[in-house]
């Protein structure tokens, strides 16, 4: 007995002193495809395990969709990380609401709104919690070919409003060019019309209030209306042919083909469209950004901006160390290297103004100057009514409901969640 | 004068000193054990588990929506009754799910089935030819639905697909894309589902038409029986144990459609080629609504047992 008590003490004074001599701190991230995002992170770790002797980072790729489906699972078991990659958004609230997350510390979060960003900060935080570090911020915007500009005889830069906006699309229709393409099948790309709209006629106020609920939630005046505007494009068949049955890898492909006159996506298009083209893509040359059009009458500014900002949260259990890792690894000098090689639109504000690829540059500039930044809706008002917010702009797309037939069924599932 | 013992009659071991006696009880106790707890693990206990679940709004996050969570100090899930039935029961795309998932059934009871029957009754004479035909039939099944699925996205697609070909064959201005058009996206499904699925009942009929003695069809050709008139009054009343069998699997098989719609349209354009099944993944579980998907699948499950026993008590019954 004596002899068990002797080697049982003796084996926890070994992992005890093993505990404190070395700190592992396991950062799960989605796949990196674009190599020079994976070196970026393999650099960072590196460069910190080398600096901080008694400290090991592990780092771990997981595809996307692994990853979303697997993460729920890990959160509950022995083998969660201490830090992972999120969108924000539904998911996250309801990862913090279910105390999956570790809070930082208050200090914490003031040192790092000051040196990271403010704004994304704010997109990691729920309840008044702070729980992660930003990194890239993505926006949406207008992309157009100028060939094909030129062909029509348009200039989208003059766009100001919405109706200038459709008054371009008719020119293309006229001239026998498709105005937009979009993935319709996975709804997504169809909902930013329906966002853009809504956020440019109701302004950041009625978007908070259809989220709280307040003037009939989604069932008010501003929602129809963003629904009826939106459906002023549609009845002008601005889309591909066949724009339901195609995802938006394959529309960014036609996209890249010189397949429409405009494009309304996100930053990250840029890479994905040359990726998805059969030939390359369109080159800088041919591309061209503008924001979403105001709105007659609406209360949103031109420079409100819709995107998405990611980054990477805490796990509850994870150590002080990996609070520590986290200012590194999304850190200025991170933020700044990915900036200059043209990784991602960094959140950091003085890293912004290093971004040196002319395309992404302006989405800086649109990112940069941002009156208020709505997250992606299918994101910021949770699976449930982010998935119904898809729906009703792809089931309007299509002709099946009505514009108050669609902001009814957004309010009915926000009284229910 | 009789006495007791001309009473005693020498009763036949029960059937509990039988299966002592043959090694049946030993084999029972080896093999039906592990058997049981695998059923019960793996489909019992998840079907009860969803059963508990349907009464909750969970997320799916926490061991349980009835697990008290620590970290906050409430439950993980909120106890809401029959609310989620109330949902999809009143929600549009699980009516059109739902009628879906009836056409999906009475597609293959109307128009698979029968097909199969005929080509089986074509081909189930032993001979080369056949066996090809057998082969190239049997194919389609052969090969995973998800596959199929991708495959079929390829062939429907108005841009590069065989639908393309076929548009500019018949010079159509504007390609047809039927994955996007909300009249034919299901019917292309349905289409993708006979075109799978024949090749499988086709070889049940095979394998009933074969076991039919070939004496009594040549007694009907002596007495001057037609082919049709052999296949109606003597092939087809014969098999009719093995028709019931494929008629179990097509209705059971139409409820479980899944695999084959996520890659064709992933229940699009505008959630109209759901299936029940694709309705409880896509509503439940990736958005994040395990106790409302459970409900969904309660329901399927009730679908399912209901038709399994009225089935086996009446038009199996006998068998």
């Amino acid at each position: 007995m004596k002899f068990v008590n002797l080697t049982l003490a003796s084996a926890v004074a070994l992992t005890a002193g093993m505990a404190s001599a070395e700190v592992e701190v396991n950062v799960l991230s989605i796949n990196r495809d674009s190599e020079n995002w994976r070196t970026l992170y393999e650099d960072t770790v590196a460069a910190y395990n080398a600096a901080n002797p008694g400290v090991t980072v592990n780092l771990e790729f997981m595809e996307d969709e692994a990853f979303k489906q697997k993460l729920p699972t890990l959160l509950q078991s022995d083998a969660a990380p201490d830090m992972f990659f999120s969108w924000s958004g539904g998911v996250f609230y309801e990862q913090a609401d279910q105390g999956f997350l570790r809070a930082l510390p208050e200090d914490v979060v003031a040192e790092w709104q000051q040196d990271l960003s403010a704004g994304g900060m704010a997109a990691l935080s729920y309840n008044g919690k702070f729980y992660g570090a930003p990194e890239a911020s993505q926006n949406v915007a207008i992309w157009y070919n100028k060939d094909l500009a030129k062909q029509v005889g348009v200039d989208p830069t003059a766009i100001q409003t919405y109706d200038d906006l459709l008054d371009q699309v008719k020119a293309a229709k006229d001239a026998g060019v498709t105005p937009f393409v979009v993935g319709g099948q996975d709804k997504w790309p169809l909902h930013f019309f329906y966002s853009l709209i809504a956020m440019r006629i109701m302004g950041q106020e009625g978007m908070a209030a259809s989220a709280a609920g307040e003037n009939g939630g989604f069932d008010n005046a501003d929602w129809v209306r963003a629904g009826e505007e939106y459906v002023r494009l549609i009845e002008m068949d601005p889309f591909q042919p066949g724009f339901m049955g195609v995802k938006y890898d394959a529309a960014t492909g036609l996209w890249g083909d010189g397949g429409s006159l405009f494009h309304l996506m996100g930053d990250w298009d840029l890479g994905a469209s040359r990726g998805a083209a059969s030939n390359g893509g369109l080159t800088d040359d041919q591309l061209g950004v503008i924001p979403f059009p105001m709105i007659e009458g609406g209360k949103g500014a031109i420079t409100d901006t819709l995107g998405g900002a990611s980054g990477f949260v805490l796990t509850k259990n994870a150590p002080d160390e990996a609070i520590d890792f986290l200012k590194t690894f999304m850190g200025v000098e991170a933020q700044k290297r990915a900036a200059t090689e043209g990784v991602y639109i960094p959140t950091v504000p003085s890293a912004g103004g290093l971004v040196e690829d002319v395309i992404l540059k302006q989405f800086a500039a649109i990112g940069g100057a941002s009156t208020y930044h709505q997250l992606f809706l299918d994101q910021f008002f949770g699976s449930t009514l982010g998935g119904a917010i898809n729906d009703v702009s792809a089931q309007m797309a299509t002709g099946d409901i009505t514009p108050a037939e669609a902001a009814a069924q957004l309010e009915e599932t926000r009284q229910f969640q | 004068m009789t006495t007791a013992d001309d009473h005693i009659t020498i009763r036949p071991p029960s059937a509990w000193q039988r299966m002592m006696a043959n090694g049946q009880l030993r084999m029972l106790v080896i093999f039906v054990p592990p058997a049981i707890v695998v059923f019960t693990i793996f489909v019992m206990l998840p079907m009860l588990q969803a059963g508990f679940f349907a009464p909750y709004k969970w997320s799916g996050y926490g061991p349980a929506p009835w697990a008290f969570n620590e970290d906050t100090g409430r439950d993980f899930g909120t106890w809401i009754g029959a609310q989620n039935f109330d949902r999809f029961s009143g929600h549009s795309a699980f009516q059109t799910a739902f009628k879906n998932t009836i056409l999906v059934i009475a597609v293959s009871l109307i128009i698979q089935l029968p097909i199969a029957l005929l080509l089986a009754l074509m081909i189930y004479n032993n001979s080369r030819i056949n066996t090809v035909f057998r082969l190239i039939f049997f194919l389609p099944y052969i090969m995973a639905e998800v596959a199929t699925g991708l495959i079929f996205s390829f062939v429907l697609d108005g841009n590069y697909g065989l639908s393309k070909w076929i548009s500019d064959l018949m010079g159509m201005e504007e390609a047809f894309f039927p994955l996007a058009e909300k009249p034919w996206a299901f019917y292309s499904i349905l289409a993708v589902i006979v075109w799978k699925y024949f090749g499988f009942h086709m070889m049940i009929y095979i394998a009933g038409l074969q076991s039919i003695s070939r004496e009594m069809l040549e007694a009907a050709s002596i007495d001057g029986a037609k082919t049709v008139q052999k296949a109606v009054y003597i092939q087809i009343p014969l098999l009719w144990p093995a028709i019931t069998i494929s008629i179990f699997y097509s209705v059971l098989g139409g409820l479980q459609v899944f695999d084959l719609v996520m890659p064709m349209t992933a229940g699009g354009p505008s959630n109209s080629s759901h299936t029940l099944v694709s309705y409880l993944y896509n509503f439940g579980f990736i958005r994040l609504n395990v106790g409302f998907g459970s409900a969904v699948g309660v329901f399927l499950f009730a679908v399912g047992v209901i038709f399994a026993l009225v089935y086996r008590n009446t038009v199996q019954r006998g068998q």
